[in-house]
């Protein structure tokens, strides 16, 4: 399904796309190819003793390349979001997703993860109390089937056992934990689990606080804001409701990136950040997620001055070496 | 001719070994959750690769998760494919 409407103020304030608003918006389409043909919001499936069933998340891997970077996605431009759908048995959600401008999204979901396009894929289940739970018939029975699991239910397997995320650089030095409380009406709606897009937020934050208060030296404010996200994997283990508070440990380090040949990008590449991070409820201690991210210091053209400190944090911090906080140094 | 033991004791041991790879066999007084550890993950799984593999909706009156030993599978296998030849 290849949906096709404005990014507006609702979507992303009056700033352009960003991670968060993608995987919402994906999710949106997702959500009705779930429920179409039966007349019900996502909210009214249910399984067979009447019980509402919610679609949960297990893992999750997002890519953006290069040249298309999530924020290249402006406010008020014509945007157009793929979903497909494919249910293994009648409890396994294999999700994929994409977005571009109008008409840029093929027509074959099989094309999405090697289009020159932002993209997501997850592994999801329907759940009932962090159970996975299957819906009564009628439910999903327009949806198509897959023949095998989703493939990134092995690796949450995987991370699930280990406590880690095997494709995670190096031995990264795990910081203090950085402390996000969940707030009702911002971040989770009382009552109800936080969505699992809200993570990006929290994460981002606690990347934010890292690298700007934790490391030394730190990153500059304004070279922070050219962040922008070229992949990340999310492993779910739980959630989180109104006023649990989340501890992230983030480890992380710089990798030099080479500048393509193509003139027409709208910035200059400073560096790579690479990071893991591991989310815990605090008062449970229970693992909540597993994250590996990595970012591109992307200098606007017009900035080029915040090169100079791209250059400096390679050379203060090195390359391929753990970013060390201050009370380590 | 289908021998329904082996294909579910295969398919248990296939979602066991999916988190314990060293996992030798698996017996029909096993439990699913108590003794061999599947959480409703992998039972969701298991399930939904029992029913693939039959082609017919082994589940739909009692939910995998609600299942105790590998026995207990089995005849409900055999019980749902014994009903669906009599319909047929």
């Amino acid at each position: 399904m290849i949906e096709t409407f404005d990014l507006t103020p609702s979507h992303v304030g009056l700033g352009d796309l960003n991670e968060f608003a993608l995987l919402t918006l994906v999710a949106n389409t997702h959500y009705r190819i779930l429920t179409q043909g039966t007349n019900a919001t996502p909210r009214r499936i249910v399984d067979k003793a009447g019980e509402a069933l919610y679609p949960s998340v297990f893992a999750l891997h997002l890519q953006a390349p290069i040249r298309r970077p999530i924020e290249a996605h402006v406010l008020w431009e014509k945007l157009s979001v793929g979903a497909d759908v494919r249910c293994f048995g009648r409890s396994f959600l294999d999700v994929r997703g994409v977005v571009g401008r109008a008409g840029e999204v093929p027509d074959a979901p099989e094309k999405w993860t090697s289009a020159p396009l932002p993209s997501v894929c997850w592994a999801g289940a329907w759940t009932l109390k962090g159970e996975v739970a299957m819906p009564a018939p009628p439910f999903v029975a327009n949806v198509p089937h897959a023949a095998a699991p989703p493939v990134l239910l092995a690796m949450f397997r995987a991370a699930q056992s280990r406590g880690t995320i095997a494709e995670a650089p190096g031995a990264l030095t795990p910081s203090a934990p950085i402390l996000y409380p969940v707030v009702a009406g911002r971040d989770v709606a009382r009552g109800r689990q936080m969505m699992f897009s809200q993570f990006v937020v929290v994460m981002d934050h606690a990347e934010r606080v890292f690298l700007t208060e934790r490391v030394w030296p730190s990153f500059p404010c304004e070279l922070i804001e050219c962040r922008t996200t070229l992949e990340r994997r999310i492993f779910y283990f739980g959630n989180c409701r109104a006023d649990d508070v989340v501890e992230t440990v983030v480890g992380a380090c710089l990798e030099k990136v080479a500048r393509p040949s193509d003139e027409d990008l709208p910035f200059v590449p400073g560096a790579i950040v690479a990071l893991t991070m591991a989310l815990t409820d605090k008062n449970s201690r229970r693992l909540v997620a597993l994250c590996e991210t990595r970012k591109l210091l992307a200098i606007p053209s017009n900035q080029v001055g915040l090169l100079r400190d791209a250059e400096r944090m390679l050379a203060r911090h090195g390359e391929h070496t753990p970013l060390k906080e201050l009370r380590q140094c | 001719m289908l021998n329904i033991e082996t294909l579910v004791h295969e398919k248990v041991l296939a979602i066991v070994r999916l988190r314990r790879p060293t996992a030798q066999a698996v017996t029909a007084e096993d439990e699913l959750r108590n003794d061999l550890g599947l959480d409703s993950l992998d039972l969701a799984q298991l399930g939904a690769e029992i029913e693939s593999a039959l082609d017919v909706p082994v589940f739909d009156g009692v939910a995998v998760g609600a299942i105790l030993t590998i026995g207990d599978l089995t005849a409900m296998c055999e019980e749902t494919l014994a009903k669906t030849r009599r319909v047929s």
